[in-house]
């Protein structure tokens, strides 16, 4: 199977910090996988870089097989991406509808009948359709968002690159977002970064971790939980550290880490495993 | 034209029906239109009297003329994409504006500072309109443009055209309407498209922004100098030989604006812009 990313010691740097080190990851067609990572970690600097609007400082990075350093290569992976930025922009002038019109004229659609048509199907995949007649700036920031999703989302790409998608969503919003994004891993493949386990756990088939610019995790949700087993127990000491535990909605205190002799294991979840890793924890054996 | 019913007066049921069929016109249309408001029966006689297929039918066409989009997006796509935000088509506007007002005004006052200053500072009009085009206040929608098939310097060109394209007719006419010799006052058209050329040559690699602050002014500094020796001299000989209107001056414009093209047209896929962090 071809790959849709594929990287070999890439690294970024900015002056002396190293945003992303010498990194090899390969992400083949198809399904939805997740990037995890605490803030600084190299996640929007490594998929700045895939999304092409970025270059590295040393390494190869191919997408479609393309080199996004060459000019001709990098439109081509261009006009098969859809990129959501962390922090998109939108002219608060503009009308829902003509942010994501103009971003299509962008994608080369030019054709304004055809462009008009997608634009109001990616408006409705986000549950814009009543609003995209409403200014920008009476939009509410969750809604901006999903402006913004619905531009990455123009002309159904063959790759999505997608930061924090799920920002300044309510739930029912995220569960709406995990649906489109679940169906255009069906034919596509979709790469996003989030904070937010719950939403690597919900519909990710792949979970990265990356942490100091490397990739520390690659493999499924349930592997990452996985990493905690026999690692996670209910914590009797009365004297819990709040890095390491916390109470439960049950009401008992969940503890992290190399358990004392005798605990009592609970079955771990991802976010036991993340945090693992995210913070360092021992993890004995 | 109406009948008297035990509520009240009502319209007449063939004035409602040539209503609804479009046929009334004039003082009769405007006197049916101002009974339906306040009439709920004649409104519900009307509505009754359209067959269901026919208003489904107009609904459909009122949906389709809400759902139009706006003026903005029913623009041709190139013009779209040059015209960037409505801000910037009003700063290309107002600069124009002020390109030919001020300094015909300052003329009128007192006409050689005025016309030496404008031949000073025009060239820093069209380098200024060069960065706006540049810059975000142009972009509509900034990072999310990042990835497309189009983001490139041809979009940041197009913005510069229009702009160039507003201002350096306004400045030509300016030094038309000017006392002194035309030949002498276009004498900054030359170095102002250089500057413009060599801000977006220094766009494929850096924010452009301080490469114009220092152009305009070692230009402004560079004729000031020249004036101050002419301050006595006649308006012709004040602009006659300053240093604007030298051939080196000139040439230079056009050797800096020839590489710059150049280096813009092996660079034109590179935009600093948006990238640089």
């Amino acid at each position: 199977m071809s790959a849709v990313v594929a990287t070999r010691g890439l690294t970024r740097r900015f002056g002396r910090h190293v945003a992303v080190a010498d990194l090899d990851l390969r992400i083949d067609r198809g399904g939805v996988v997740g990037l995890l990572g605490p803030n600084g970690s190299g996640k929007t600097t490594l998929l700045r870089m895939l999304a092409t609007v970025l270059s590295p400082s040393a390494g190869e990075v191919e997408v479609f097989g393309l080199d996004p350093t060459r000019s001709d290569e990098r439109t081509a992976i261009r006009r098969r991406l859809g990129y959501l930025p962390q922090e998109p922009t939108l002219y608060a002038g503009f009308t829902a509808f003509d942010v994501v019109d103009y971003v299509a004229v962008l994608k080369e659609m030019t054709d304004r009948a055809v462009r008009q048509d997608e634009v109001r199907r990616v408006l409705g995949a986000v549950g814009l359709t009543d609003a995209m007649h409403k200014k920008v700036r009476t939009l509410s920031g969750g809604m901006r968002q999903r402006v913004a999703i619905a531009c990455a989302l123009l002309g159904t790409p063959d790759l999505l690159v997608l930061d924090e998608p799920a920002s300044g969503l309510d739930p029912d919003q995220r569960l709406q977002l995990r649906s489109v994004l679940s169906a255009h891993g069906q034919s596509g493949t979709v790469l996003l970064s989030t904070h937010h386990t719950t939403e690597v756990a919900a519909f990710c088939q792949r979970v990265l971790v990356l942490l100091d610019g490397t990739v520390r995790f690659d493999g499924t949700p349930a592997e990452l939980a996985h990493l905690a087993e026999g690692h996670v127990w209910v914590d009797r000491s009365g004297t819990h550290d709040p890095t390491r535990s916390w109470v439960s909605a049950d009401g008992t205190v969940r503890a992290i880490g190399s358990p004392p002799a005798g605990a009592e294991l609970l079955e771990p979840t991802i976010d036991d495993g993340y945090l693992l890793l995210a913070r360092g924890l021992t993890v004995a054996g | 034209m109406s009948t008297q019913h035990t509520g009240g007066w009502h319209a007449a049921h063939d004035d409602l029906l040539a209503y609804r069929e479009g046929h009334l016109h004039g003082a009769a249309a405007d006197s049916v239109e101002a009974h339906l408001l306040r009439c709920a029966d004649c409104r519900a006689a009307l509505a009754t009297s359209v067959p269901a297929e026919e208003q489904a039918a107009r609904w459909d066409r009122l949906a389709v003329a809400i759902d139009r989009p706006s003026r903005w997006s029913r623009r041709s796509t190139w013009l779209r994409l040059a015209a960037g935000t409505p801000e910037l088509a009003t700063a290309a506007v107002s600069l124009a504006v002020a390109f030919v007002v001020v300094p015909l005004a300052a003329a009128a006052l007192d006409p050689r500072p005025a016309t030496a200053w404008f031949l000073a500072l025009a060239p820093a009009l069209p380098v200024a309109g060069t960065v706006l085009g540049y810059r975000a206040v142009a972009d509509p929608v900034g990072a999310l443009a990042e990835a497309t098939p189009l983001h490139s310097f041809r979009i940041v060109l197009m913005r510069v055209a229009v702009l160039l394209g507003a201002l350096l007719p306004a400045g030509v006419v300016a030094s038309l309407l000017l006392p002194g010799s035309a030949v002498h006052l276009l004498g900054w058209v030359l170095p102002a498209l250089a500057g413009s050329s060599l801000v977006l040559a220094v766009g494929t690699r850096y924010d452009p922004i301080w490469m114009a602050v220092a152009l305009c002014g070692a230009w402004a500094a560079t004729v000031a100098v020249g004036m101050d020796r002419r301050r006595l001299a006649p308006l012709g000989e004040a602009l006659d030989g300053l240093v604007v209107n030298t051939f080196a001056v000139q040439a230079v414009a056009v050797a800096v604006a020839a590489v710059a093209v150049l280096h813009l047209s092996r660079h034109r896929d590179e935009l600093a812009y948006g990238a640089s962090a």
